[in-house]
């Protein structure tokens, strides 16, 4: 065993024997300096893997004397964890700056030698003042480093960060002092036998002097003004070691302190933390600059990785808490921000939309991503996890002051890193300037992202919540990633051969429902995958997450707890975001839709553990079975609302229009036709296990089938007045998903197979119609109806297919769509809803309008000129739509085939209202028999066409333009065309009714938030005296709460 | 509370005002000199006991009675370090106002607002 002090003797040696093999040659002192961080490394490598093995803490006392007369070490689990990030980030680090250190006087050697030294002393010492000492050590040799660069705005902002340090500094010592005259200890364990008068009065002036020193160095707010400035005008490198080592090291100073603090003081510590957290995000919000913002984000990660400190010592939760709460954000905000910070170094801009160069290497792109959405906290990365059980323990302790800060903070650094995000990948950016590519400056970015992937990886398989089928989806992602060369029709068998493969996989663990919405999800995204064979090139990186997204999908259905369902819910949410990003104008579409999607799931994860916080957290299967225990009204609500917001609901669906039109084309197809369903699936799944409640004298079943009229309605109606194709096609989803949730809310027999006939259906002529108009618009190169027409003459298999879809939407015999509306009636009369039945009858009709617009205004009339030569849409578009079509066929003649399995599955919590007599479906109320009807129709359909034959013999032809002005010349050319503004006598009845409100609201909220921001902002003068000013006045606030809370 | 102690903690606030008011820079390091030695200042008087002497063992009697007849001796020990430590950054901070100086050509420091 390497005696810990062994660190200490030769890091110093070393740093002092540099200074004079330097005079023989600098290669003798870099192989010196080399080694010895290397060393380090390998050293505490070695203490962690004793550690994992079972090893005891190794105690190690200073030339043998133990305390309290010597000073000891002391390297636990959590200590050698801390030691290895480290000094593998000084490893890195020193790899990323070697080209500015190769011409720097050897001192800047030195002194980065002596800053790893202070980091692993800081880390490992159990002594007081030697923590002071180690603290110094650290900070001399980062003030003195950073002043090696002469620039300017490095020198001011780092006379700041000494006056800032230097007052810290004073507080420490003070404190350590009094704590020392109170107690007449300075060893850390013999203090924990002093806590009594530790607890009050001088003694806890003292110890929270230590403390709030300690703070202070962990970029308070607002105490942080001077650490933003360091932030953004230090050299990249040498911030990536600041802000992630310096204070990885003093954040394991305050983690030993705390546990002497008595509760009231960890209270203030906590909501010191918290309050950090959310403020730092809001200033966030309005930053331009990278490096600022990057500043912002870490002095918020700080506060909570603080605050959650604080938490787990005052509750003495267990170690796996600590481990996954603390050491999740941890090891999260470690590697992704030396990531970002490194990689602001190599694309060497700093403006918020200069980043797009970032895409120039799969390498950069990779890393810059995995960094950017690690702090987001999406899975698989440890920020998830840790989230996850943070907010659970904390709504197990009634913490609800903290979950909602926790929420909203989490929220305003998502919407400015995806911002940012959107920013870099979107594809309309493109002015970048080439960034330096060298094997030393990318290389520590891409090892700490892949790091974090790894750790992300390794932490889910720790914690035993998430199974090895619930991580296949991604597992064929990095195998697609990986095949990125292959080209697109490739890639695309391979997705199709993937859900085929997988969902045979599912089979054996799929309860009745979840076989419903796994062929749902899986058959119909290979269905919809066919059209993405007609892609050319290779769509670098689509197929991977396509394939992603669409095995998450099947993967929920068979997610048993709530953190596996949470965990594949976000997979899903942020493959289909990705997937939105790549469309042409997608860049804002898609931040509103991951913003929304993160709100719902914070709700989600909210709403699980309000509904119980030790399931949630221990892992018993519970989702899709009935669960028995005692539920909370409002969690079910949290629940509802989540999903609600996923499957866009009236007032949340802000999000939705623009992301179904700006994606792709094929990608549009894919989130109408199959990922809108996710929304009801996550409503079922609640319904299901949950059932009813009421939230004070609010019923939610009620509640929850107004939401689904509301959006039935106001989708319909809105859908009616667009004049873009892709955005009539996007409010009529939201419309007939609306009449989904009206449907799941019914908790019946009868709603609970219209759910699922819907879903089915709707599911087919979404599809049909997305990627008919897919087609067309491949062709005409336009999204705009009135620039169409007469296209029925060129595109008659396109006609064809957006015929089928609208009688099957409409619910007009003979096809599927009647067989939905008659069940989905006969359901609300037999519930006896009549108000929701009339508005649902009404939204349905209104629908209409759209459907005949669809038609008339795109095939009938004559061609435009420039639409005379235009081809049938490509084959791969026609393909799924004419499997779609075979479907629907197959649906409306013989509906017994797939609507006996519908009874079943819901007769599996319902008893069954239907019967069957042959092959007509039964109901209290009325029959349907779907062949009949279908000949019916079509004899009367014979029967019409042959009189009008009979009739028009000689009908006359009216050219396009046959339109006379009466000596008024229109302003606009297309409103020469019949078909713009199309239903300009509706808008006059009922425009009010869908003007954007809602969106109106949502600005509002956007624009709060960034007034909020710049208000904070202004705190930040760039004063070093006044940041002494906010440190002084913070340390005094802080103590009077503190000792207010202690009395 | 010693008068010692006391004379501490009043040379830190002195020095903290002087921190916080004067906009030169050196009197800015000049401040925190006098907080370092305020503190300092109380470090020592926290290790006095009365009647006592220093807790240097050059004598038999004094190695032999070491506990009852020294102060206390572990502050003293730290404020040599708290002492070299303050010495360091101190010369830090001095060498800074040197190169602000020479980069900005001024001590003010309402003039070092680069960055925000």
């Amino acid at each position: 065993m390497i005696d810990p002090m062994l660190l200490i003797v030769t890091g110093i040696g070393a740093a002092y024997l540099m200074i004079l093999t330097d005079r023989v040659s600098r290669k003798l002192s870099t192989v010196l300096f080399g080694g010895v961080l290397l060393f380090f490394a390998g050293v505490s490598a070695h203490y962690l893997s004793i550690l994992l093995a079972g090893g005891s803490p190794i105690i190690s006392n200073n030339a043998g004397i133990a305390p309290p007369v010597g000073i000891s070490f002391q390297i636990g689990i959590v200590e050698a964890a801390v030691l290895l990030c480290v000094n593998v980030l000084f490893v890195l680090g020193t790899l990323y700056l070697s080209g500015r250190l190769r011409s720097a006087p050897v001192a800047a050697l030195t002194l980065l030698l002596m800053m790893a030294v202070g980091a692993n002393g800081l880390i490992m010492t159990r002594d007081l003042f030697n923590l002071f000492v180690f603290i110094e050590i650290l900070s001399i040799a980062t003030y003195a480093f950073i002043a090696l660069d002469r620039d300017r705005a490095t020198l001011t902002a780092g006379f700041k960060y000494i006056m800032a340090g230097g007052l810290a500094s004073t507080f420490l010592l003070l404190g350590i002092i009094l704590v020392y005259r109170v107690t007449g200890a300075i060893n850390i364990d013999l203090l924990a036998g002093h806590r009594e008068e530790l607890a009050a009065g001088a003694g806890f002036l003292a110890l929270f002097f230590v403390v709030a020193a300690l703070l202070v160095e962990l970029k308070p707010f607002p105490a942080n003004g001077w650490a933003l400035d360091v932030y953004q005008s230090v050299e990249n490198g040498t911030v990536s070691l600041i802000a992630v080592g310096h204070t990885a090291a003093v954040l394991m100073g305050l983690y030993k302190i705390l546990p002497l603090l008595p509760q009231a003081g960890t209270r203030i510590v906590f909501w010191a933390g918290m309050a950090t957290f959310v403020l730092s995000n809001f200033g966030g919000l309005r930053q331009r600059n990278v490096k600022r913002m990057l500043g912002f984000s870490s002095a918020a990660q700080l506060g909570l990785l603080t605050a959650s400190l604080a938490w787990i010592t005052e509750t003495g939760a267990p170690f796996l808490l600590l481990m996954v709460v603390a050491g999740g954000l941890f090891i999260n905000h470690f590697f992704a921000k030396a990531t970002l910070f490194w990689l602001s170094g190599i694309i060497g801009r700093t403006g918020l939309n200069e980043w797009c160069s970032v895409k120039s290497s799969p390498v950069l792109l990779v890393s810059f991503s995995i960094a950017v959405l690690a702090l987001v906290g999406v899975p698989p990365f440890p920020a998830f996890f840790a989230k996850w059980y943070l907010i659970n323990n904390l709504v197990a302790g009634h913490m609800v002051t903290a979950v909602v800060l926790l929420l909203i903070g989490t929220l305003a650094e998502a919407a400015y890193l995806l911002r940012w995000f959107g920013l870099t990948v979107a594809p309309q950016v493109e002015n970048a300037v080439p960034p330096e590519k060298k094997v030393n400056r990318i290389l520590p970015p891409f090892i700490f992202s892949q790091l974090l992937l790894i750790g992300g990886l390794v932490l889910c398989k720790v914690y035993g919540a998430v199974p090895p089928l619930l991580l296949l989806p991604f597992g064929a992602a990095l195998l697609l990633y990986a095949l990125d060369i292959l080209p697109a029709k490739v890639k695309a068998f391979a997705v199709i051969g993937m859900i085929a493969g997988y969902g045979w996989y599912l089979i054996p663990h799929l309860d009745r429902f979840g076989v419903f919405f796994a062929a749902v999800f899986l058959g119909g995204g290979a269905v919809v995958t066919l059209s993405t064979f007609n892609r050319t090139g290779k769509s670098a990186g689509f197929f991977a997450l396509l394939a992603l997204c669409i095995l998450s999908l099947g993967a929920l259905t068979v997610a048993a707890t709530p953190l596996e369902f949470l965990y594949t819910w976000e997979m899903m949410a942020v493959s289909s975001y990705l997937l939105v990003i790549r469309g042409k104008n997608a860049r804002l579409p898609a931040w509103q839709y991951i913003m929304f999607s993160l709100a719902g799931a914070l709700l989600l994860i909210t709403g699980f553990s309000v509904i119980a916080p030790d399931l949630a957290a221990g892992g018993e299967p519970m989702l899709l079975a009935h669960f028995t225990g005692q539920v909370s009204g409002v969690g079910i609500a949290l629940l509802l609302f989540g999903f609600v917001i996923k499957a866009a609901g009236f007032g949340v669906h802000l999000w939705m229009p623009g992301t179904y039109a700006e994606s792709d084309d094929d990608v549009s197809a894919f989130i109408s036709a199959i990922l809108s369903k996710v929304g009801i699936f996550g409503i079922m799944v609640t319904l299901i296990a949950f059932g009813n409640a009421h939230v004070g004298s609010v019923d939610l079943q009620t509640t929850l089938s107004w939401i689904g009229i509301a959006t039935a309605f106001f989708g319909t109606l809105m859908a009616v007045f667009q004049e873009d194709i892709k955005y009539l096609l996007a409010y009529s989803s939201m419309g007939q998903i609306g009449l989904i949730i009206l449907a799941a809310s019914m908790m019946d027999h009868m709603g609970w197979v219209s759910v699922q006939y819907l879903v089915f259906n709707h599911l087919l002529f979404k599809g049909l119609l997305f990627l008919a108009f897919a087609g067309v618009v491949y062709r005409t190169k336009t999204r705009q109806m009135y620039q169409m027409g007469g296209l029925i003459k060129r595109m008659p298999l396109s006609f064809i297919s957006v015929l089928m879809a609208i009688i099957a939407l409409s619910g007009v015999p003979p096809l599927s769509g009647f067989g939905g509306k008659w069940l989905l009636f006969t359901a609300l009369m037999e519930k006896g809803w009549y108000p929701q039945l009339a508005v649902a009858f009404f939204s349905s009709s209104i629908a209409f309008l759209y459907c005949f617009r669809l038609i008339h205004a795109v095939f009938l009339g004559q061609a435009k000129a420039p639409f005379k030569t235009i081809k049938e849409a490509p084959v791969w578009f026609l393909i799924p739509q004419f499997v779609l079509i075979a479907v629907v066929m197959l649906f409306s003649m013989q509906p017994a085939l797939f609507i006996k399995p519908m009874i079943a599955v819901a007769e599996t919590w319902y008893p069954s209202t239907l019967s069957w007599r042959g092959a007509t479906l039964v109901s209290r109320l009325g029959y349907w028999n779907g062949f009949q009807v279908m000949m019916i129709v079509m004899a009367m359909f014979a029967l019409l066409l042959g009189w009008l034959l009979l009739v028009m013999r000689k009908p006359q032809k009216v050219k396009q333009f046959n339109i006379v002005f009466a000596a008024e010349r229109p302003h606009l050319p297309e409103t020469t065309h019949y078909a713009h503004n199309f239903f300009a006598h509706y808008q006059k009845a009922l425009g009010f009714l869908v003007r954007p409100r809602g969106t109106g609201f949502w600005n509002g909220v956007g624009e709060w938030s960034r007034s909020a921001s710049a208000l904070l902002d202004n705190l930040y003068t760039g004063n070093g005296q006044t940041y002494a000013i906010h440190i002084l006045l913070y340390i005094v606030v802080l103590y009077f709460l503190a000792a207010g809370g202690a009395r | 509370m010693t008068l010692a102690m006391a004379l501490g903690f009043i040379l830190i606030l002195l020095g903290i005002w002087a921190m916080l008011s004067r906009k030169n820079i050196i009197k800015i390091i000049i401040g925190f000199s006098i907080i370092d030695t305020g503190i300092h200042v109380t470090m020592v008087a926290v290790g006095y006991l009365k009647n006592r002497t220093a807790p240097i063992l050059d004598s038999a009697p004094l190695r032999s009675e070491a506990l009852s007849r020294s102060i206390d001796p572990l502050p003293s020990a730290l404020v040599l370090t708290a002492i070299v430590i303050g010495l360091a950054v101190t010369a830090l901070m001095l060498s800074y106002a040197l190169r602000l100086h020479r980069q900005t050509g001024s001590l003010f420091i309402d003039d070092m607002k680069d960055a925000a």
